[in-house]
């Protein structure tokens, strides 16, 4: 069943940024999403992310929000995951930028 | 925030004439939302739909586990209860947090068409989708008129 949507909302959703040693990770609230929606790109050190909602007949709201990202992370291994209306990026950082214990040799 | 929407979605069929009904829901949502224990003025927003055939009520809960969740039924007042826990994982610090844990209750009296024992619930996406069908003794029946 289709319907002609009546109005239109942006909506910037809200969102949490982790660190750790290895990565970030960004969290999003993304409340019913069609998943085969969610767009991310990641362009220069800009991360964006969309996402649309339809499940209010007669209202469709659009999620965007950008994100700027360290250049120090390894953008092939940038993996998002979209469970429990949360949307998970994480972002991995490179390895050579990860803290390093450097061991002291005792003479 | 309680949004009332009309709908021909879900098989609802129209609405017309039925908004004397539902504006006592939306007040009674409202009465009882003032009574509502929350933290952090964090509250899961619901939406509030009628059709025909009954009420939907959608509750916002990202990140809510089904588990975290409680539904009960007492006397015709449905109570939606949970918790959402934002734990910082191992090894991880926050950087910037803007999303809220949240402990909530609302309290919604059910109309009187609607069969309790017939409430029904499902989960997705982080939308609570709660069904409360009318009963079928809400329908109009004509009684007959013994002749003697």
């Amino acid at each position: 069943m289709t319907q002609k949507a009546e109005t239109s909302r942006k909506v910037r959703p809200r969102a949490d940024v982790l660190e750790s040693d290895n990565e970030y990770r960004i969290a999003l609230d993304l409340v019913g999403v069609d998943r085969e929606k969610i767009g991310l790109t990641l362009e220069q050190e800009t991360l964006k992310v969309t996402a649309q909602r339809g499940t209010t007949p007669g209202e469709l709201v659009e999620f965007e929000r950008e994100f700027g990202v360290p250049s120090a992370i390894d953008r092939d291994k940038v993996t998002a995951d979209y469970a429990r209306g949360v949307l998970t990026v994480t972002l991995p950082k490179q390895a050579n930028s990860k803290p390093r214990r450097i061991a002291v040799s005792l003479a | 925030m309680v949004h009332f929407v009309t709908t021909n979605d879900r098989g609802f069929p129209g609405t017309t004439g039925v908004s004397g009904l539902f504006s006592e829901m939306e007040r009674l949502l409202r009465e009882h939302d003032a009574a509502a224990s929350e933290v952090a003025g964090a509250r899961p927003r619901i939406f509030a739909r009628y059709g025909a055939t009954g009420y939907e009520l959608d509750v916002e809960l990202p990140g809510v586990q089904q588990d975290e969740i409680q539904l009960d039924v007492r006397r015709g007042v449905l109570t939606i209860s949970g918790e959402r826990k934002l734990d910082v994982p191992e090894g991880f610090r926050s950087i910037r947090r803007e999303r809220a844990p949240f402990r909530f209750s609302r309290s919604v009296q059910l109309p009187e068409d609607v069969a309790s024992d017939a409430v029904q619930a499902s989960m997705r996406d982080g939308l609570l989708t709660i069904r409360l069908p009318k009963s079928a003794t809400s329908e109009p029946k004509r009684i007959q008129i013994a002749s003697h």
